[in-house]
Parts: structure tokens; C-alpha cells; sequence
């Protein structure tokens, strides 16, 4: 009983946070665009939170480099379960066009599990929130 | 460029053995013994007022590295070449005279090698990983190999 109200509670209530991975601001901005009143992710009760600690969905946006790999993985470990990550954009999914740079990886997915790639450079907002609400189905 | 500003650049020019020629309209580039280079900046920026370091730029010419400061007055540009060879890249430090030049001679200390006497944060990393491994050579020469490089910053996911 307890558990189907947390169920219930989660799937209307998904709490964002959001980790730059080298992103060239592109998607943030996008991202931002879709939080804010013109789109307003916030009407289905995505809110953006300060610490993954409070966190139920992570956005990565952003080449995964050297610099960005090890931090990425700790912000993930420290969301709680059961979390679930979306990469936004075309850096995120595989590198984007710094793909064979000598600094960047081939995308999220090598470093933490990924569970819904939002394409495009960058997407926009109503992608992002197809994505988030796509998601939301799943969340069972 | 004003006619008076391109016969001082000239003469300073001549004065330090350099090679001077007009690329375009308000462009003038100057090549100039790496020796030498303190000196015409100082003359740059004190006798002929013009001070603002827009840009540095580092180059792999094969045996040497190229080093080109991009010197800005109004529309005109003044883009000063010097070169150290690749197997003492040792260069002189402008950030007594220029301390915002301290960042771009970071840059091309990161990326081509060249060191600066005289920076003082040379033994730091502006641009690099901080797990960059001290034996990779500088990752803009063109001897450098990116998937070698990727690999022993363990980026590269081996196939299953």
C-alpha cells in the first residue's frame, strides 16, 4: 500500500537534477527554456533540484571528458534509488561532433546506465519534454 | 592603419632585425627573433600605445613551434611571429609587461609545450585533465594521436 502511494507519488512528482558534462550550454539553455513559464515542464511536477542527494531523474548534458567522467559517476551513486537518467542532445548520446577529440568519450552510456536519449543539437524544449513525459510512462 | 603608426611599427621592426610585411588593410604582421620579442612588446605597448593583447596562437611548423601574439589598436591588427624549436621549446614569458597574457601562454604551454620563462603558473594546467599523464606529449602536435591518447585517459569502452 505504502509502496503503490511512493509509485504514485514519484511518477507525478519526478525531481530533476540537472549535470553539465562539458556541454557547450546549448541544451542547458534548452533545458532551462523547457523549465521555464513558456513551456513549463513544471505542470507536470518536474522540478529542478540543488542536490542529487534529492533527485529522482538525472540530465546529463554534455560530452563525457576526462575531466567530467569521474565527477559524472559520483553524482550518480549518490541519487537515490530508483533513479533513472536522461542524456539530452547529441554530446550526451555519443559525442556529438567532438566525437575522436582526444578528450572525449563516446557518450553517457559508457560511463552510468542511461534510460531515455533525447537526440538533436540541441533538442528542443518540447522534445525535452516528450522525453521527460515518455519517460514518465515507464516509470512504473 | 594611420600612415605615422605603420612607419613607427616599421622602424621598430627594422630596429629588431624583424620581418616586416603588410598582410591587408590594417593588418601587419612582423616575424621576430624569439631573443628580441620582449623588447619590441615593451615598445609596443609603452612608445606606441597599443596594448591590447587580443589573442595568442600556438602553431606545429614541423621543427619549431610557432607563436603568434595578435595586438589590437581600434580596427587595426598587429600579429607578431616568433618560433622555439621543438627540442628546447623554451620562450619568454610577456607577463610582466602583459599579465593578462599569463592565461594564453598557460594555453600553449598545455597544448603545443612551449614553455615560458618568467609565467609563473607554468607548472599548472589550464585546459588539461588533472589526470593528464606528465609522459603524453601535448595533444595539438600533429605527432600526437588522439585514440592513443583517449586510451590512457581510459575513455576509449573496449568492444565487446
Amino acid at each position: 500500500m505504502l509502496e503503490q502511494i511512493a509509485k504514485w507519488a514519484r511518477k507525478r512528482s519526478p525531481w530533476v537534477y540537472h549535470i553539465n558534462a562539458s556541454s557547450c550550454n546549448g541544451c542547458d539553455i534548452e533545458l532551462v527554456a523547457s523549465l521555464t513559464p513558456r513551456y513549463d515542464i513544471e505542470r507536470f511536477g518536474a522540478v529542478l533540484v540543488p542536490s542529487p542527494r534529492h533527485a529522482d531523474v538525472l540530465m546529463v548534458t554534455g560530452t563525457v571528458n576526462a575531466q567530467t567522467k569521474d565527477r559524472l559517476k559520483r553524482v550518480y551513486e549518490q541519487i537515490p534509488e530508483p533513479k533513472h537518467v536522461i542524456a539530452i542532445g547529441a554530446c550526451a548520446a555519443a559525442g556529438g561532433v567532438f566525437k575522436g577529440c582526444y578528450n572525449v568519450g563516446q557518450g553517457v552510456q559508457d560511463v552510468i546506465p542511461v534510460d531515455m536519449f533525447i537526440p538533436g543539437c540541441p533538442p528542443r524544449p518540447e522534445a525535452i519534454m516528450y522525453g521527460v513525459l515518455k519517460l514518465l510512462g515507464e516509470v512504473k | 592603419m594611420s600612415e605615422v603608426l605603420l612607419q613607427q611599427l616599421k622602424k621598430h621592426a627594422e630596429n629588431a632585425n624583424g620581418k616586416f610585411t603588410v598582410l591587408r588593410k590594417g593588418e601587419v604582421a612582423v616575424e621576430i627573433d624569439q631573443g628580441k620579442i620582449k623588447g619590441f612588446i615593451s615598445n609596443l605597448v609603452n612608445d606606441l600605445r597599443v596594448s591590447h593583447l587580443s589573442t595568442m596562437t600556438g602553431l606545429d611548423l614541423g621543427q619549431n613551434i610557432g607563436i603568434i601574439y595578435h595586438f589590437s589598436r581600434d580596427k587595426d591588427m598587429i600579429d607578431l611571429k616568433t618560433f622555439v624549436p621543438k627540442t628546447q621549446p623554451t620562450a619568454v614569458s610577456i607577463v610582466d609587461i602583459i599579465p593578462g597574457a599569463i592565461l594564453y601562454e598557460m594555453e600553449i604551454h598545455d597544448m603545443f609545450g612551449a614553455n615560458f620563462e618568467g609565467n609563473p603558473w607554468m607548472d599548472r594546467k589550464l585546459l588539461l585533465p588533472d589526470t593528464w599523464p606528465a609522459d603524453l606529449p601535448p595533444p595539438l602536435l600533429k605527432s600526437s594521436k588522439p585514440a592513443e591518447i583517449r586510451k590512457r585517459l581510459h575513455l576509449e569502452v573496449e568492444s565487446k
